[in-house]
């Protein structure tokens, strides 16, 4: 009887010092996921509002813009690539996931062709709220050990 | 509903209440910020059934113009979650680590 007690006190001591070890429930901070955002925040700026001043004009013409989608695409894979290797990334994976949908839609349309600089800004507002919501999460992220 | 018409303030109603659902506990915290996008977004929404209603766009543009909107307004959902996770981990570390301090300081020595 006394061995069990002693036991059970000694495994409720372990269990309890182990329970004192630091949680962790998202990922850490990551500065180069961080910096691609602000990349691709950088990059989808400029195009925008190329776009808006091109409105009308053959240079809108989604053949003369491959780079950019090339470019995007690679700097998403990259970030994907990157945060599954990062534990308990499973949000910012999310985050990027919906982005790549917004870019290939976007590319979609641009396919089509836009009609009016009203139609561009509704897409960029889009996209700058879902970059803006990225980065607010990375800012968390880094002050979360502070 | 009217055909083409959005009743924009059912559909604010029903993004607000989606998004409550969703967040849960962090819904009070971020409750202003949060209405704020919401309230964007359905601007956008408007313009795109505006585009669509006068004929400027296909009914194929309207779709993707609206996946690129509730993507964002998922993205914003998740930015959302995440930030109250990082709230719950460290206000849980901090009370472990009140913990830690109580029992290194009673026994005398790092223990934990």
């Amino acid at each position: 009887m006394n061995i069990h007690i002693r036991f059970f006190s000694l495994s409720a001591f372990l269990v309890f010092l182990f329970s004192c070890a630091e949680v962790k429930l998202i990922q850490e901070y990551d500065a180069v996921s961080n910096n691609k955002i602000n990349l691709v925040y950088e990059r989808s700026t400029k195009f925008f509002t190329k776009l808006k001043r091109n409105v009308g004009l053959p240079e809108n013409k989604y053949e003369k813009h491959i780079d950019f989608y090339d470019d995007i695409q690679s700097d998403i894979h990259i970030l994907e690539t990157r945060t599954k290797a990062i534990d308990k990334s499973v949000i910012v994976q999310k985050q990027i996931t919906a982005l790549d949908i917004q870019i290939k839609s976007l590319e979609q349309l641009h396919k089509k062709g836009f009609v009016s600089k009203e139609e561009i800004e509704i897409i960029q507002s889009a996209f700058d709220q879902s970059i803006a919501a990225m980065l607010k999460l990375q800012v968390a992220l880094k002050n979360k050990n502070n | 509903m009217e055909k083409n018409k959005i009743d924009v303030k059912e559909l604010l109603h029903s993004m607000i209440s989606a998004s409550k659902d969703v967040l849960k506990k962090e819904w009070k915290q971020v409750a202003p910020v949060a209405e704020l996008q919401i309230k964007n977004i359905l601007h956008n929404i408007e313009q795109i059934a505006v585009l669509k209603i006068n004929g400027k766009i296909t009914e194929e543009q309207a779709k993707l113009h609206l996946t690129i909107q509730k993507e964002s307004f998922k993205t914003i959902l998740l930015s959302f979650e995440g930030i109250g996770i990082v709230t719950a981990e460290k206000t849980i570390n901090a009370a472990l680590h009140t913990v830690k301090t109580t029992i290194n300081k009673a026994i005398g020595w790092r223990l934990l």
